[in-house]
């Protein structure tokens, strides 16, 4: 039987050459692509997870980086539910460029749950020191240094998402639904209608009155 | 021509398709965009009569936003005129100039969001392009257009808009954060200066009246959306507006009045934590804070139930605290009285928020928490230095031993704060009744934990006795308590006991004897270890985590067991091999970081160990069994990392094996590696091999490396027995490496020999040669590197062996065709911009340079310079690397190769470096270096002279000392010669003056080499300004 998934479309940006497609097929595959290759204007490739609230599919919109194969820049975040902006941590101006992707992405998706991610941690000369990586406090973003090479935090940011967009802290992602059916057997109705509920959120500022308890 | 572009768009945003299709549609919306006429066709299809699709219309606005930089004076007016027209007719009025034609096939009121702020951000570009001289009513039009018969600013569509583009003229001249050209700064500055001359108070003025006209519109749908709105634009412009326009007392106390609004309050919070945040002199900050009143504001504030919210009050007490706090610190001495007490003020709310049961709100205010315990440590450190030093006494270390404490240098007030602050920060870091082990130290738990740590080491700094006197008694009774109690407190005891452990390697805690008295510190902290490895609690209790830390804390504490207490060593010993530490089947994450700590352990008690050696020996032995893990969760970061611990146990007996008596050891040693021979026969019969076998080949192999390391540290002969088992391995492995050619599996190969090679020495010489020659001629350009390095270690290890000596004449010349084969290869990959392939290149030439000066230093550079062909083409590549500084490190490694070669073989032969040394084939000629020596100095020049050389940065300052070398070489090999090359040719070529090429040679002749490198580095600096 196939079970209904709950899918969000998430938008990727920043510079071009900091691992945005090599992460994203990270995930795909489980193979790490060497060969770099400049995206050209976006492409989507859909992620999938299981988590003890259900199946999630985060489309990941992976944008081009570089001005040159810009293509529609700014149109594809439209409807972005979630994001995450890449700089490379061996090149200091992919992350002086972060405002400015940031800045970007929340005209065209405000009030959406962002993870900040500095990616090739794993090269031995770092430019992009840890203590000088505050940009996400200013703006209650996420942080996460991450390497798609060698995998290191690379479920971080999607769980972090999750959770903000399931509205729960304590979701989990687990590794073979198949085992756990007593978990994966979630009403798809509940979680289509947090999906509902998000696009309502989405549209207002900010949650209701009633909604304040949570 | 524009549903042409409206079909090009609605593909090309389409994330999915035929890529060709996808491509074409691409195209042709930047040629639109590239057009000199896109712009106008958009205007068009943007504020037209047909209704387009979303997705068009936002490209449409993209292709003004883009073509606005270069549009005439008449264009611009003639798009202004257009939009603005489109706006009134938007907000509901005429559209004004008759002689304008725009549609209203789909008014900006009814767009969603994203279309809105795009509109927002095509207006403030427009801004930007006309406000300096077309188009200087521009606030003033905007603002007309929010009138309504009930309000002046009624109109709600006109007011949504309005704020939007406020939000983006912010955004694109005020946000600070976002970098900009220079030029764009200067233009940003000069708007700035206009906004504030023309139209700032009217502004701040319409801001304060929206907010409280919007507020009380409960039937307007866009009213919560223009109150936030209204809040971000406050918050953004404050920064660069004057301030008293701002923050004037109507207008705070709509914002404060947001504060208990749900749907308002975030922004109203953020909106103030702006305001406080704005820069301006201390005294202007305090009496901001101070007439915002916003300390007891806040206190009504604390207590909602709405996390995000806190969360966000959090983040302005933190703000307030923080600002408060630096307004003591800089000292203006009439506030500086008031602010200490307002602070006091804002304690108690500080930490009632750092105890929060929710992390995330508790971390918000630790920065500010964090500063203050900086600003009394800074305070007290000024009133020590100002004891008299001739009043006290050293000890035999030559450290004051009556120095006064520590409480002395506080006043009350603060030591009161510090111990609260401590107080609650030890309360924060206990796990929560219903909250479970968290097993993963990146876990968010853990960080704050951490951060908690750094602040409770701040206390201890501050006053040693009052962290005693709180901390201890925690320890000691968790350790008390009977092993059925609540884990949560007897790990808390033993978080504390590491906290303490750690205070004092920091330093935090003195640890300076008073006589032969150790410190109050040290005592304590002793007990309570003794005390700790004597507890039932922690031995007894079900808990893994206080197992984890007790054996991370006897690890660092190792020193303290000696000959006089074995009995408590075998209690530490007994525990490890328990099943609460190596066999731990509870946590896997304990059990493997057991093996590590055990392996630390026992090699800091090696010497007290004595009997029992045999026993623990054979507790480990179960373990030793070479799994491969389960590779469908090789996406885990922690993939491999239990072999990695595994390998701890195998070098752990070695170590215990070295112990033992010389039958036990080789039995031992037997009983370690034929069972790996055996997996390793077995793997290899696997065909075709498959990634479990390759796998279990490499494990295998590398294992028998780390197990010969555990060995090697005895200082004894090892037995015959031993050394025959080990050269089986050596056999065994070569093996391995014919019969799977694998890159693992190579790597392997590399580590064990560099092993075995301590242990054996040339008797297994034919060995290393097999290897290498299958190395080479399989290694890929990623194990490059590591071969290198590899060899060159070898070639260190046997550098009085002659046998080696010939065996690198033969390799050298298939080597470097193979290295410079490889680099040529990555070279173009990475011109081709794969990041990847520039690392590895960069690391490959540093690997080649280091291998070559290897070669030089350790005596046998005669297997260069025998082969001319060969010779010439690793001098020009090393005369290539250290012309180009591209990457600093290469070139500086290449610059000590040329100067080594000057060195040994500047006099046209091969030479030793000194008179007590030799070289092998010294003496032998070398063809035509003679000749070039005098050209090597042209580089010495060049480089720091090349575009993009920065003479401060630290590494160039190396460099540049090392180039330095190179000319000082070149004159002990060629003199006078030299010297009046450089006057009579290469200093008039790059126009050096006269007397300063005069006092250079002068200084290179007399200087000794150190003086002559600071010299010559002063001459480049002079010389490149």
């Amino acid at each position: 039987m196939s079970q209904e998934v709950a899918a969000f479309k998430l938008v990727l940006v920043g510079d071009g050459g900091t691992g945005k497609t090599t992460f994203v097929k990270r995930h795909e595959t489980g193979e790490f692509v060497n060969r770099y290759n400049a995206t050209l204007g976006v492409e989507v490739h859909p992620l999938n997870f299981a988590t003890d609230c259900g199946n999630i599919r985060f489309d990941v919109w992976d944008t081009a980086g570089q001005e040159k194969f810009g293509g529609l820049r700014d149109g594809y975040y439209i409807n972005g539910q979630c994001g995450i902006i890449m700089f490379d941590v061996t090149s200091r101006i992919t992350y002086k460029n972060v405002p400015n992707w940031h800045r970007d992405l929340v005209r065209v998706c405000e009030n959406i749950p962002i993870v900040l991610c500095g990616n090739k941690v794993d090269v031995k000369e770092r430019k992009v020191k840890a203590k000088t990586i505050t940009f996400h406090r200013k703006k209650n973003l996420q942080y996460y240094d991450i390497s798609a090479k060698s995998n290191y935090n690379f479920e971080k940011p999607f769980l972090w998402l999750a959770r903000k967009l399931a509205g729960n802290p304590s979701l989990e992602f687990v590794a073979t639904p198949a085992l756990r059916p007593a978990e994966t057997a979630i009403d798809p109705e509940v979680m289509q209608a947090m999906q509902k509920d998000l696009e309502e959120a989405n549209a207002m500022p900010l949650p209701d009155e009633d909604d304040a308890d949570f | 021509m524009e549903d042409q572009i409206e079909q090009a768009v609605d593909i090309a945003i389409q994330g999915v398709g035929d890529p060709a299709v996808r491509q074409q549609a691409l195209d042709f919306c930047n040629q639109v965009k590239a057009s000199d006429e896109g712009w106008q066709m958009c205007l068009a299809m943007f504020a037209g009569d047909r209704k387009r699709s979303d997705a068009a219309r936002y490209f449409s606005l993209q292709v003004i936003d883009e073509a606005l930089g270069r549009l005439n004076r008449e264009q611009l007016v003639y798009v202004r005129d257009h939009l603005f027209a489109y706006v009134r007719m938007g907000s509901g009025l005429s559209q004004g100039q008759a002689n304008v034609n725009v549609g209203q096939a789909v008014s900006f009121a009814d767009d969603p969001v994203h279309m809105k702020n795009k509109l927002g951000e095509t207006l403030a570009y427009l801004f930007i392009m006309t406000y300096t001289e077309i188009w200087d009513t521009f606030f003033y039009d905007f603002e007309r257009l929010l009138e309504s018969p009930e309000n002046q600013f009624g109109n709600p569509r006109a007011a949504d808009l309005y704020l939007r583009v406020l939000n983006d003229i912010h955004r694109e001249i005020g946000d600070t954060l976002i970098i900009r050209d220079p030029a764009v700064q200067s233009r940003n500055n000069d708007l700035k200066d206009l906004i504030r001359n023309r139209d700032m108070a009217r502004l701040a003025d319409s801001w304060k009246k929206i907010l409280m006209y919007y507020k009380d519109q409960q039937l307007e749908p866009l009213a919560t959306e223009i109150v936030n709105n209204a809040l971000r634009v406050i918050g953004g412009w404050v920064s660069w507006a004057e301030l008293t326009l701002i923050a004037e007392p109507e207008a705070l106390e709509a914002i404060f009045n947001l504060l208990s609004s749900p749907k308002s309050r975030i922004h109203a919070c953020d909106c103030l934590s702006e305001i406080v945040a704005k820069k301006m002199y201390p005294n202007a900050k305090f009496q901001l804070i101070q007439s915002l009143n916003l300390t007891s504001i806040i206190h009504t504030l604390s207590q909602s139930a709405d996390i995000e919210f806190d969360e966000r009050v959090a983040k302005l007490a933190n703000s307030i605290g923080s600002e408060l706090i630096h307004i003591v610190e800089t000292e203006s001495q009439e506030f500086s009285a008031n602010c200490e007490a307002l602070l006091l003020d804002m304690f108690p709310l500080l930490l009632r928020y750092l105890g929060n049961e929710y992390d995330d709100t508790s971390s918000q205010v630790l920065p500010s928490v964090g500063s203050y315990l900086q600003l009394v440590r800074r305070d007290s450190k000024r009133e020590k230095a100002k004891i008299n030093p001739n009043r006290l006494t050293k000890n035999t270390a030559d450290q004051y031993e009556n120095f006064p404490a520590d409480r002395t240098f506080i006043s009350d007030q603060r030591h009161a704060v510090v111990r609260s602050i401590l107080e609650a920060v030890m309360k924060k870091c206990r796990y929560l009744d219903d909250q479970e082990w968290e097993e993963d130290e990146d876990g968010e738990f853990c960080e704050l934990r951490q951060r908690l740590k750094n602040l409770q080491d701040m206390c201890a700094s501050i006053d040693n006795q009052l962290f005693l006197d709180d901390v201890c008694p925690v320890i000691s009774q968790a350790l008390s308590l009977p092993p059925t109690a609540d884990w949560r407190d007897i790990e808390l005891g033993m978080f504390e006991l590491q906290t303490l452990s750690e205070a004092m390697r920091s330093g935090a805690l003195s640890t300076v004897k008073t006589g032969q008295n150790e410190s109050p510190a040290t005592q304590a902290f002793n007990n309570l270890f003794f005390q700790m490895v004597a507890s039932d609690a922690v031995a007894q209790c079900p808990q893994p985590a206080v197992h984890l830390l007790f054996m991370e804390i006897v690890v660092k504490h190792s020193s303290l067991f000696s000959q006089h207490n074995t009995n408590l060593l075998n209690r530490v010993l007994e525990f490890f091999v328990s099943p609460l530490g190596i066999q731990n089947s509870e946590s896997t994450k304990v059990q493997m970081r057991s093996w590590i700590l055990f392996h630390k352990f026992c090699k800091s008690v090696k010497p007290q160990i004595g009997q029992v050696a045999q026993l623990l020996v054979d507790s480990i032995r179960p373990l030793l069994v070479i799994q491969t893990e389960d590779d469908t969760d090789s996406d885990d970061e922690s993939a491999g990392s239990a072999f990695n611990a595994q390998l701890n146990l195998f070098e752990l007996s070695g170590i215990l094996v070295s112990i033992l008596d010389e039958a036990s050891a080789t039995n031992g040693v037997e009983q370690t590696l034929q069972p790996i021979f055996t997996a390793v026969e077995k793997a290899i019969g696997v065909s075709p091999p498959n990634a479990e076998s390759i796998t279990l080949v490499h494990h295998n192999l590398v294992a028998i490396g780390t197990f010969a390391h555990g060995l090697d540290g005895s200082s004894n002969k090892l037995p015959d027995g031993i050394l025959q088992l080990f050269k089986n391995s050596a056999e065994v492995v070569n093996v391995a490496l014919d019969r799977i050619p694998d890159t693992k599996v190579r790597e392997a190969a590399r580590t064990v020999f560099t092993r075995l090679v301590p242990i054996l020495g040339s008797s297994i010489l034919s060995e290393i040669s097999t290897l290498i020659q299958i190395l080479l001629q399989r290694c890929s350009h990623a194990e490059l590197a590591d071969f290198l390095g590899f060899l060159g270690h070898l070639l260190h290890s046997f550098r009085n062996d002659e046998g080696v000596y010939n065996m690198l004449k033969s390799l050298l010349s298939p080597l470097c065709q193979r290295v410079f084969a490889s680099l040529e290869e990555l070279s173009a990959s990475a011109d081709a911009g794969n990041t990847d392939d520039k690392v590895l290149k960069v690391e490959i030439q540093r690997a080649y340079l280091m291998f070559i000066m290897q070669i030089l230093r350790d005596r046998m550079g005669g297997a260069i310079v025998e082969d001319k062909q060969l010779a010439d083409s690793i001098i020009k590549s090393v005369i290539h690397y250290a012309s180009d500084p591209t990457d600093i490190y290469t070139c500086r490694s290449a610059a000590s190769c040329l100067t080594k070669m000057i060195q040994l073989w500047g006099n046209g032969e091969l030479e030793a470096a000194s008179a007590e040394e030799s070289v092998f084939d010294q003496g032998q000629k070398i063809d035509g270096f003679e000749q070039i020596v005098l050209e090597f100095s042209g580089l010495c020049w060049q480089v720091p002279a090349s575009s993009g050389f920065n003479l401060q940065d630290a590494q160039s300052k190396i460099l540049v000392t090392e180039l330095g070398n190179i000319q000082k070489h070149i004159y002990l090999k060629k003199g006078d010669q030299f010297l009046s090359y450089l006057v009579e040719q290469y200093f008039p070529q790059i126009g050096v003056p006269d007397n300063a090429a005069k006092d250079y040679v002068e200084k290179l002749k007399t200087l000794e080499n150190k003086d002559f490198k600071k010299y010559f580095s002063a001459f480049v600096n002079e010389l490149v300004k």
